[in-house]
């Protein structure tokens, strides 16, 4: 019995409308498998590629080696130049417009440079890791290092605090909301980092596995890793919110009434 | 320029000038916030960037690492001389203006019809979260089994990778709008469409624009990486051309021509959001 | 002009009432206040009247007319203000009126008609974030009344001002009162503003929200002329008032606890 209530539901709308969709593109689909394959096919495709083949997770592995190591290079430089920039005025002069025009400008343009600089491995992923997400990091740290509470400072001075106290316990615990945000937009951005960079120069890793079944026209192989991609992305997201709550204790909590 | 009185009961206005502000602070923290200390320190490190580079360029192989004054040959040559950057410019200004655009006026709508109807936010936001996480270049591929190697591919994918951020910053503005602003609709019975366009869509500006902001960045990716994928033309080209050739020095005008118009764009985005939004007073507080 | 006719109003599955049988009728041009402790129901019921809200039961009806959702014959002017903060002080008093469909020229000349009433010609191009919160209600009191209503419903109005601004208000909207017909209803927290604004006092209880008494107030007007706090009926009226509602709020937590006493004990969450 499905009751008017049941059909408004926010979950079962999601719910239904993916179940509609996947229905839908099963049955036309089917009509010209090229096109956009169908979800059976797709699903036979992961499983071969997954557990038959064994093509998926080296590839994913590769992808992931990079993108961990990248990304941990850039958050650890990326959070030291945003408190940088953000507490001293003239590191901030300095970097500024490089920092902006870096930012502004698509890594894919910098791949063949790139790449004549670090050559096509190991070193070009974490590179274009790095350059991907450090950018966000450091301006997010750094509108965070600008953005604590004048009062909180003043509280710090008060207490007669040296410079590297402020830092530590007044600067750093205010901006870690700021920080956080800047890690989630720096992990996306690395893994489309890192896909653009195997997707052109690279000859290994889940975004190589993206241009040769579509360059051969298997559509239904083609969407496995895309789709492997997107849901990662989300957990990638996830992931990163959930450390940021851990982190932050005292940001979360109800009022005690 | 002296402040304005502060508010007296039911009295005159209250306003106090940016531009006092900040002669304020110069005088109280020195020299790096004045203006001329502002563009010392950025000249400055422009020279000394620029000559150890050069120092550093010619004394590796001068072909790899392209140094400055390689770089301005370059630039001359390929903007006067040949000026075959110009033709490069314009096509891949083309693409983008037109994914771009239309990906706002799309972007907007849905974002929203999706803001206004929650029936229709949750059919739609699996697959609007799951595009919006997808790297659009990931879906190079399966475009180009679609509309071919073609101009359509080009805008399909700058018009996907824009539209997105659109839609859901637009979708956000809109469920942001003050409840109680919406009752002074009410009750002075506005039909819906009056509401939209009297409170939700100025309301939800600032959203909006914070989306179009992001998807510009993002619809300018998307034009390099088609243009350097599948249809090798415009800049994107250009790079690609120069690259497996080994011009490095060549190379860096499309890049730098890229950062530009990225800048250039962006710049013109907030000078256009000032003028349609003149009561957002955050605009008030950006410096020089 | 306003007649509320046995008012009901129950949320969802919530025992008791917001509002249990609420009546009330207003001639034309009187001042009627409603004042009560929190959780008393008056903005609930002023929302019904505006037609914000359906009621769950009885009926309302102004001029006459039944009333069931917003009318162009009642205007309400808003605590908070609710001033749209991109548009300009003639463009938000002009809004009723725009969405009215009145002509630009007209509609303006009206709003500008009502600006200078309330002293605001000065700043008819600026933006509510530039001017202060006296000359932003004040705004919303013209936009309210350009569009000439019957019925001018006011919620707290004065409530976000400061003390100065209030008083200052307040003889203002009596000078508005004086020469239009306006039926006006007024919700206030404030003894003193209800004496002083108002022709008759309605006081409300709680839990649910009801009428425990209605008060004319006989101070000759206008009172904004003399020193009407200094007049012996002042202190009667005000002092029957805030025994009432002393008197009330005991008895309101003496059936909580009586109610706590009846329900089992919970462990908190």
């Amino acid at each position: 019995m499905i009751s008017a209530r049941t059909l408004r539901d926010p979950t079962m709308l999601r719910i239904g409308s993916v179940v509609a969709v996947l229905v839908l593109w099963e049955v036309l689909g089917r009509l010209d498998p090229i096109v956009a394959s169908y979800p059976t096919a797709i699903v036979a495709a992961f499983v071969e590629l997954a557990f038959v083949d064994n093509t998926l997770w080296p590839a994913f592995a590769t992808t992931l080696q990079g993108l961990v190591v990248g990304f941990a290079i850039s958050s650890v430089l990326g959070v030291a130049i945003g408190f940088a920039m953000g507490r001293i005025r003239l590191v901030d002069l300095i970097l500024d417009p490089y920092v902006s025009a870096l930012y502004a400008t698509p890594r894919i343009a910098l791949v063949p440079l790139l790449v004549l600089w670090v050559g096509i491995d190991f070193e070009l992923r974490v590179t274009i890791v790095v350059l991907s997400s450090i950018f966000p990091i450091i301006i997010n740290t750094y509108i965070g290092a600008k953005s604590v509470d004048r009062e909180l400072l003043d509280t710090g001075r008060a207490f007669a605090a040296n410079g590297w106290q402020m830092l530590t316990t007044v600067v750093v615990p205010a901006s870690i909301p700021y920080l956080f945000a800047g890690l989630r937009i720096g992990v996306a951005r690395a893994l489309v980092g890192i896909i653009v960079a195997e997707m052109t120069a690279a000859v290994t890793g889940t975004g190589q596995l993206i241009i040769q079944y579509g360059r051969f026209f298997q559509t239904d192989k083609l969407f496995v890793p895309v789709i492997i991609l997107g849901l990662f992305s989300i957990v990638l997201a996830e992931v990163v919110y959930f450390l940021q709550r851990r982190a932050t204790p005292w940001a979360n909590v109800e009022r005690i009434r | 320029m002296t402040p304005k009185p502060a508010a007296h009961p039911g009295g005159a206005p209250v306003r106090v000038s940016a531009l006092h502000h900040s002669h304020h602070r110069a005088t109280r923290r020195g020299f790096l916030y004045t203006r001329t200390g502002v563009w010392t320190v950025r000249i400055v490190t422009f020279v000394i960037l620029i000559v150890a580079w050069e120092l550093y360029a010619s004394g590796v192989s001068r072909a790899l690492f392209a140094p400055p004054s390689a770089i301005l040959e370059s630039i001359i040559e390929l903007t006067i001389t040949e000026g075959t950057l110009w033709g490069a410019l314009a096509i891949s200004i083309g693409a983008l203006i037109a994914g771009f655009g239309l990906a706002i006026v799309v972007g907007v709508l849905i974002g929203l019809f999706m803001g206004r109807f929650r029936t229709l936010e949750y059919v739609l936001d699996p697959y609007v979260s799951f595009l919006y996480a997808l790297p659009s270049i990931a879906l190079i591929p399966l475009l180009v089994i679609w509309f071919g190697i073609d101009t359509e591919l080009r805008l399909a994918l700058v018009f996907i990778a824009g539209v997105f951020p659109v839609i859901i910053n637009t979708m956000a503005g809109v469920k942001n709008v003050d409840v109680e602003l919406l009752d002074v609709a009410r009750v002075a019975c506005a039909s819906e469409r009056q509401v939209v366009t009297t409170v939700v869509l100025p309301g939800a500006m600032p959203f909006i624009f914070a989306g179009i902001r992001v998807a510009l960045s993002q619809a300018l990716v998307g034009v390099i990486v088609a243009e350097m994928t599948a249809i090798i033309t415009g800049l994107g080209g250009m790079i690609i051309r120069f690259a497996n050739f080994f011009q490095t020095a060549n190379l860096f005008v499309p890049i730098l021509a890229i950062m530009v118009v990225s800048v250039a764009l962006t710049a013109g985005l907030k000078r256009l959001e000032r003028r349609l939004m003149p009561w957002d007073h955050r605009h008030a507080e950006e410096g020089a | 002009m306003l007649d509320i006719q046995h008012v009901s109003k129950s949320f969802g599955r919530v025992a008791q009432p917001v509002l249990d049988d609420f009546s009330l009728t207003a001639a034309e041009g009187e001042f009627v206040s409603l004042i009560g402790p929190s959780g008393c129901g008056k903005t609930t019921l002023l929302r019904i009247v505006a037609g914000l809200l359906p009621a769950t039961s009885g009926d309302v009806a102004v001029a006459g007319v039944p009333s069931v959702g917003p009318s162009r014959d009642k205007a309400v002017v808003f605590q908070h203000f609710n001033l749209f903060p991109w548009r300009t002080t003639l463009a938000n008093a002009a809004y009723g009126l725009e969405i009215q469909k009145v002509p630009k020229r007209e509609r303006e000349e009206r709003a500008m008609r009502w600006l200078r009433m309330l002293g605001l010609e000065k700043y008819a191009h600026h933006y509510p974030g530039e001017i202060s919160g006296g000359m932003r209600q004040r705004v919303g009191i013209a936009r309210a009344l350009a569009i000439e209503p019957k019925l001018l419903l006011m919620d707290e109005p004065f409530g976000a001002l400061d003390a100065l601004t209030r008083e200052h208000l307040q003889g203002e909207l009596q000078k508005i009162a004086e020469q239009t017909s306006l039926t006006i209803l007024f919700v206030t927290h404030s003894i003193d503003e209800a004496v002083y604004l108002s022709d008759r006092i309605v006081v409300m209880g709680t839990h649910p929200g009801r009428i425990i008494r209605e008060f004319a107030v006989d101070l000759r007007r206008p009172r904004y002329d003399y020193n009407f706090r200094a007049e012996p009926e002042y202190a009667q009226i005000r002092g029957e008032i805030w025994g009432m509602l002393e008197r009330e709020l005991a008895e309101d937590e003496e059936r909580s606890d009586a109610a706590e006493d009846t329900t089992p004990m919970e462990t908190p969450a």
